[in-house]
């Protein structure tokens, strides 16, 4: 009763506590967010790092419930108890809390643009001077001064390592002019280096997200783009999109009891719930979905699709695991027959 | 720790699997690069080696994971109280593995991984030589050029000895050369490189005394070049209040009076002219123009080879050698690097150096061979570019050299510079030399043939390793190059969050190794649960799960480090070693506060 009841704090707590990983992690990776904190311009990064957070409030409350869902496996509760309750913290999260993230950060981008405004200054100029940068695969280059204007660099070396038959691979320009329109360096309105300026490839060559992060990163923010412009087209669209994500990460509760090796049915979870993000893309568009789309009337609208897929996915999750259960309630008794 | 028993044939499997896998897949795999036949399978395989080390980390954790998970069942129904002996005795054990894994991974990722990737790089290189030397070879064929053909496909074969395509191509310009020398294979080899004749050994490694002793023999047998020569040797030799000095010069100048007298008592006209000839050449080494010396008894060896007795001058031979060697100290042989090519171990270096007297230098190397010569090092850069700046970033001149020799140079300071030799003569004909192509500027008249970089000597390599990026160097080397990379055109923050991040690395894997052992605990398998043949099939989800948790924590790691380096540039590594052990006493004592469910 008490780990029952216990339930919607682990929710709250996790949610607070995800919200503020999510937010401040996924900002170590912006280059914006982490040029600000290079440059002491902690409030560009506090505002970011707010504004991310509540643009991930989605992605937290599903955290939240898979651990809520993990609590449940580990814990003895009262089924008919804790099961409601994670139904009616998902509910309010649903019609309540990340409606409620989408308007404050609404609001809050219009502190934001002044703050952005002052950085896009200082990020459309040229590189700082004296360090090697690569502009490709085979050419690199090398300046020693900026103007004070900011307009133009001297003396340029540029290598080219790609010349061949005695041609000299490095050229010595004395000045060029920098562009800030499309960061590029030219001499003569020849462009000798493309790209020239703002987002430093110093930095960004060593910070590459690894292709596991990068992947799901990608998946994820193509869902939540959906989940946040669905509620601009009405709230019962919203309702029916995050809703029936929502529902399929619940159902995923019955996935804890697959097995009787707890660690298993945890990795068994996280796996299809990455899955749950890469489905998005076979349900609202490709092969499967331009089928679907071909057999239903004209009159069905065929944003209905995805929602549809996903709700249909839970409910054979659920009947699934309803008929494994029941074929274990037979031969066992107990606990026994929950599990495997 | 008997719970280690359990989990070390775990871990062992999950290694062993994982390199059998990582094998298996670099052989299926198609090849990223092309290669040449030689080349490929050894390619292959360390790029198995190189993809089995980056996925050690991945495998230790998936290994300590499931193999705690089921360790831990043998006590999933006893009663175990937070802060338990039993915890502690787990955690010993668990450190213990982990230590010893962490080793292993730091000697293979630092140890290995470098010279792997080297090899690497090239059997790319190789391949690509090749490539290009069968094209010239080739075109040189069509273009009636059997000579430069067979010198292009004899190094093409150094490369790949067995290749059909180019013995098939070394027959047919053989032949040509044949048929054009009248039906006799070309003897002639090729006599670059040749090796220095060891008979005569330099005499600067002689003493005051034995140079003395050395002209008073050569004046017993009535050699006066020899007496003179090592008189004068030994005069220079001694310090002003050295008696021997006086001797010396006495010595030296009865040699020197018996030299020009001889001329004057030869009767007939070619043993005067040979006479005159050494002499020139003899006034030409005392001046040190050792390269008019090296011509002009270059040229009296090659007239005693054709002569009737072809009998040798001993004179001749010992002092072309030492106007030889006396070249050697401001010149190079262009045929040294005729062969230099293939043996190169790096390409496109590319750096600046911030000199100490304001300037600015630009430095471009296509290709870089080390090698050895005499105890000494030395080095081969081709197409070699430098361009020098001023104080106010005016270009001063910019020169460009297709191969120049480098030598370590001690000062008198005492620091070690890289010397560059920038004019290379020809072995046998005179003023055939390759002089540096000004393509701007003028060129001081001091650094037209010898140049000296202002750089450490040491320095010189850490550049050139510096090239291939900072995920190519050693620890050492970044540690090393880490607060120089500015000087030389790098980024200090670049190469010092590398390091750093190399240095958090195995903390990390301490860190994340504790965490799964948490979770190994809380979700470990109960003890009346069987485990069933089926899930067995799972288990590639283990590593995969913990390759998704190593990266997520290395990558944000990273990405901290790069905060650090900014935020507090002058020690970034104190604090993010204080924060990684601060995080690795936490999850210690939490794993230390599990109890039983």
């Amino acid at each position: 009763m008490k780990n029952s009841l216990k339930l919607p704090l682990v929710f709250i707590a996790n949610l607070i506590v995800w919200i503020c990983l999510i937010a401040v992690f996924t900002q170590l990776g912006s280059d914006e967010s982490l040029g600000a904190l290079g440059s002491r311009n902690f409030l560009l990064f506090f505002i970011n790092t707010v504004n991310q957070g509540l643009y991930l409030v989605p992605l937290s409350v599903m955290c939240a419930l898979l651990v809520c869902l993990f609590y449940l496996m580990r814990h003895k509760t009262i089924i008919f108890i804790s099961l409601p309750l994670v139904l009616i913290v998902s509910s309010l999260s649903v019609v309540f809390l990340v409606p409620f993230s989408y308007r404050m950060l609404d609001r809050f981008t219009a502190y934001q643009i002044p703050v952005k405004q002052g950085m896009q200054k200082n990020t459309h100029t040229p590189f700082s001077p004296g360090y090697i940068r690569k502009d490709s695969s085979y050419s690199r280059f090398i300046w020693f001064k900026v103007s004070d204007n900011q307009t133009e660099v001297s003396p340029i070396i540029v290598v080219n390592s790609q010349l061949r038959l005695g041609l000299p691979a490095m050229s010595v320009y004395p000045s060029g002019i920098y562009s800030p329109e499309n960061e590029s360096i030219s001499k003569d309105s020849t462009v000798l280096i493309e790209k020239a300026g703002g987002k430093d490839t110093l930095v960004s060559a060593s910070m590459g997200l690894p292709v596991f992060i990068k992947s799901f990163s990608e998946d994820i923010g193509t869902v939540l783009n959906v989940f946040r412009s669905s509620l601009k087209v009405s709230f019962i669209y919203y309702l029916i999109i995050y809703g029936s994500f929502i529902f399929s990460v619940i159902s995923l509760w019955v996935l804890c009891f697959t097995t009787g090796w707890r660690l298993l049915n945890v990795f068994l979870v996280v796996s299809v719930f990455r899955l749950l993000f890469l489905y998005y893309h076979y349900s609202s568009g490709g092969k499967i979905f331009a089928w679907i789309k071909s057999l239903l009337p004209l009159s069905v609208s065929p944003s209905l699709i995805s929602p549809v897929l996903y709700i249909l996915f839970s409910v054979l999750l659920i009947l699934a695991g309803s008929a494994v259960y029941l074929i274990r309630k037979l031969s066992r008794s107990g606990q026994a027959a929950i599990y495997e | 720790m008997n719970e280690i028993k359990r989990v070390f044939p775990v871990l062992f499997v999950h290694i062993l699997l994982g390199f059998l896998a990582c094998i298996v897949f670099m052989y299926i795999k198609p090849l990223p690069v092309e290669l040449i036949a030689p080349f490929v399978s050894g390619y292959r395989f360390r790029a198995a080696v190189l993809l089995f080390i980056t996925y050690i980390p991945a495998l230790l954790i998936s290994g300590l994971l499931l193999g705690y998970a089921l360790a831990f069942s043998k006590n999933a129904s006893d009663s175990i109280d937070r802060w338990s002996e039993q915890l502690l005795s787990y955690l010993k054990g668990a450190f213990l593995i982990c230590i010893i894994s962490i080793s292993i991974y730091i000697i293979l990722s630092e140890g290995t991984t470098p010279i792997m990737q080297a090899k690497q790089e090239q059997a790319v290189i190789r391949t690509k030589d090749y490539a290009d030397l069968m094209s010239v070879a080739q075109d040189s064929a069509e273009r009636g050029l059997p000579n430069e053909a067979e010198f292009q496909v004899s190094m093409a074969l150094q490369i790949w000895p067995k290749s059909e395509e180019a013995s098939k191509l070394l027959n047919a310009v053989q032949l040509d050369l044949s048929e054009i020398s009248g039906g006799s294979l070309s003897p002639e080899k090729n006599t670059s490189a040749e090796e220095p004749s060891q008979a005569l050994s330099h005499p600067s490694g002689l003493t005051v005394l034995q140079a003395l002793d050395k002209a008073l023999e050569a004046e017993k047998a009535g050699d006066f070049y020899n007496e003179h020569y090592f008189a004068m040797l030994a005069y220079s030799m001694a310090p002003g209040t050295d008696p021997n000095k006086i001797e010396a010069l006495r010595l030296a100048k009865t040699a020197w009076n018996q030299i020009t007298e001889g001329t004057d008592q030869l009767k007939a006209e070619g043993d005067k002219e040979l006479y005159r000839n050494k002499q020139e050449g003899y006034e030409a080494i005392q001046n040190n123009d050792f390269l008019k010396a090296y011509y002009i008894f270059l040229s009296l060896q090659e007239e005693q080879a054709r002569s009737v007795n072809r009998l040798a001058d001993p004179d001749v031979e010992r002092f072309l050698e030492v106007s030889r060697l006396g070249v050697l100290d401001s010149f190079f042989f262009i045929d040294e690097t005729l062969h230099m090519k293939l043996f190169e171990t790096a390409r496109d270096v590319f750096f600046v150096i911030k000199g100490s007297d304001g300037f600015t230098n630009s430095v471009f190397i296509r290709g870089l061979t080390y090698t050895r010569s005499s105890g000494r090092d030395m080095a081969y850069l081709r197409d070699f570019e430098y361009a020098r700046f001023d104080r106010d970033n005016k270009l001063r001149y910019q020169i460009s050299v297709p191969y120049v020799k480098m030598f370590p140079y001690t000062a008198q300071d005492g620091r070690t510079e890289p010397e560059l030799l920038l004019k290379s003569v020809n072995r046998k004909i005179k003023g055939a030399d390759i002089i540096p192509v000004v393509i701007a500027g003028e060129v001081p008249e001091m650094q037209k043939n010898i140049l000296q970089l202002d750089l450490p000597y040491a320095d010189f390599n850490l550049i050139v390793t510096a090239n291939k990026g900072p995920a190519a160097m050693s620890l050492i080397d970044l540690f090393l190059f880490t607060d120089k990379a500015e000087k030389y055109g790098f980024s200090r923050t670049v190469y010092l969050s590398e390091l750093i991040g190399r240095l958090s690395d195995p903390f990390l894997m301490l860190i994340v190794s504790i965490y799964v052992l948490i979770l190994g605990w809380r979700y470990r398998l109960g003890k009346n649960v069987l485990f069933k043949a089926w899930w067995l099939l799972t288990i590639p989800l283990f590593p995969m799960f913990s390759l998704f948790l190593i990266e997520t924590v290395t990558y944000f790691s990273h990405q901290f480090i790069a905060v650090f380096v900014n935020l507090v540039p002058q020690n970034p590594l104190v604090l993010m070693l204080g924060i990684l052990s601060l995080c690795f006493v936490v999850i210690s004592i939490y794993f230390f506060s599990q109890r039983s469910d």
